[in-house]
């Protein structure tokens, strides 16, 4: 009899049950909640289930799934990180051992390549004006860190959390994996979330700053760009950028690598690669190691739902800048340019282009912003890249 | 916990012990976002160098293009443009129906505020 109950204690013991405490209950809840909102609402499913999952595995008591036995080697910066002796790093946690991608940037960069052979420059190529849109929505980086400041982060974790507002989830991972590692769940998974909800978050500030008229703004045919000026491109904005911005060059080289695949028209096969299996592959890796990273004792802070509200400011002031640029437009181009487009600029690739596409029709069904929008939101890819070697320049080692 | 060392320029200018003051942080934000559109304005700069120079050399190609196949000639664009009826759509959203409307207008070569589209449907085999 005592043999039995020793050993009923002995599982209990070893088992996650004993282990069990609130924090993980609230993430498990939390991971719960992100399944429903990818699977049955359909927010940006492909990011949020590999998060969701991760967010669940790495809230498993006694799972292990983020242990470090290298004393921090392997991204564990937390207090708990320690050298379990006679290990090897390949004794640590799977995820842990992963996370290694996001920890060096690798899977950031990758992702980039993936989004840069999707991306078509013709509309921005055939309408220059464009870059400049992408610009002016960056404007919530920056408002967002003021505010960080303001809220008592240090320097490197508000210009980690401000990057949020460049709605680019794998620049504000390499940011934040640069400047502020334990802020890099929160601060991905309010980047991933804002930028599902932007179709709830952009068309309010929209019509709130344009009139029915600049609304119903039909802009001309855009031009024809030749191939030559495609493959061009990307070559020299990556010279011109890497040159100014030498920190950035590992995500905006991988960006225009990919694009120069795409456009080259010799090397479809690796084109394709990068756009679909490469890009699954890492997205299935980056998501679950991200979500990994929420491990509930660290992400239930205040710090978190600062971010979370610091994130939503910087979407909002990006797409006011964005917006306001574009009626600066509509002035000088003497009513031929749609401010409506401004907001796309905030990148979130293809979705905040579709939103300015959608508020379009919803005042004239005949309007087509879509390939117009198409500009602005892929200068906000470049902008946000900008935007994050400026920061790293200021802050970074 | 996590007291970083601030690294960078910041601390080239300020100091390893510096404090980030609210002027400071102004000043930081309004540099950053000048640089950002200063850089963008220069490849916008750039973009239409080059799109001049490669225009111009399209354009002497282009006769020796239309001599083998004819594209439709391109009217100049309305600057008033009569309201069409939006399209029925069935089975497809306007996410769709804007792709294949765009995708239309380009293989075309007609602008969309010269095609109409009566309806877009959804045809599934059986």
């Amino acid at each position: 009899m005592e043999l039995i109950t020793e050993v009923v204690k002995g599982i209990w013991d070893a088992s996650g049950f004993a282990l069990l405490q609130w924090q993980s209950l609230v993430m498990i809840a939390v991971a719960v909640v992100f399944f429903v909102l990818a699977i049955k609402f359909k927010f940006e499913p492909l990011l949020l289930v590999p998060i969701a999952f991760g967010i669940l595995l790495a809230n498993l008591p006694g799972a292990n799934i983020m242990l470090d036995t290298t004393g921090g080697q392997l991204g564990d910066i937390s207090e708990t990180a320690s050298v379990v002796a006679g290990s090897h790093w390949y004794d640590s946690g799977v995820l842990r051992i992963l996370y290694t991608g996001v920890k060096s940037s690798v899977f950031p960069c990758l992702i980039f390549m993936g989004v840069g052979a999707m991306t078509d420059f013709g509309p921005l190529l055939s309408n220059p004006v464009s870059l400049v849109l992408g610009a002016a929505a960056q404007l919530g980086i920056y408002v967002a860190f003021i505010i960080a400041i303001l809220l008592g982060f240090a320097p490197n974790e508000a210009a980690a959390i401000a990057i949020i507002g460049g709605a680019d989830g794998p620049t504000a991972i390499f940011l934040a994996s640069k400047l502020a590692s334990h802020l890099l769940a929160p601060i991905a998974l309010a980047a991933y979330s804002y930028m599902a909800l932007i179709p709830i978050i952009q068309p309010p500030i929209m019509k709130a700053l344009t009139t029915e008229k600049e609304r119903k703004v039909k802009m001309t045919q855009l031009r024809k760009v030749s191939k030559t000026e495609k493959i061009i491109f990307p070559v020299v904005v990556l010279v011109i950028v890497a040159l100014l911005l030498p920190d950035v060059a590992p995500l905006l080289g991988m960006f225009m690598f990919g694009n120069l695949l795409r456009e080259c028209g010799v090397c479809d096969r690796l084109s394709d690669t990068a756009q679909n299996a490469l890009m699954n592959t890492v997205t299935i890796m980056l998501g679950v190691c991200v979500g990994a990273t929420a491990n509930g004792q660290d992400f239930l802070q205040l710090r978190t739902i600062k971010i979370v509200v610091l994130g939503l400011a910087a979407f909002i002031f990006s797409t006011v800048g964005g917006v306001l640029f574009g009626k600066l437009l509509y002035v000088i181009t003497k009513g031929k340019v749609n401010p409506l487009i401004g907001a796309a600029g905030v990148s979130a690739v293809p979705m905040a282009a579709r939103v300015a596409q959608n508020e379009g029709r919803k005042y004239d069904p005949t309007n087509f912003l879509l390939m117009h929008a198409m500009g602005p939101n892929v200068a906000g890819v470049i902008g946000s890249a900008v935007a994050a070697g400026f920061l790293l320049v200021m802050f970074g080692g | 916990m996590f007291d970083y060392q601030l690294l960078g320029v910041f601390t080239r200018l300020y100091g390893e012990n510096a404090q980030m003051t609210m002027s400071r942080a102004l000043l930081i934000s309004v540099v950053g976002f000048l640089l950002v559109v200063v850089i963008l304005l220069l490849l916008a700069l750039v973009v239409r160098g080059f799109s001049a120079l490669f225009g111009k050399s399209e354009k002497k190609e282009a006769p020796a293009v239309s001599a083998v196949s004819p594209a439709p000639a391109v009217q100049p664009v309305q600057t008033v443009q009569p309201a069409l009826p939006a399209p029925v759509l069935e089975g497809v959203t306007d996410e769709q129906a804007a792709v294949i409307m765009a995708v239309v207008s380009h293989k075309t070569g007609i602008p969309l505020n010269r095609l109409q589209f009566n309806s877009i449907k959804l045809s599934e085999d059986k």
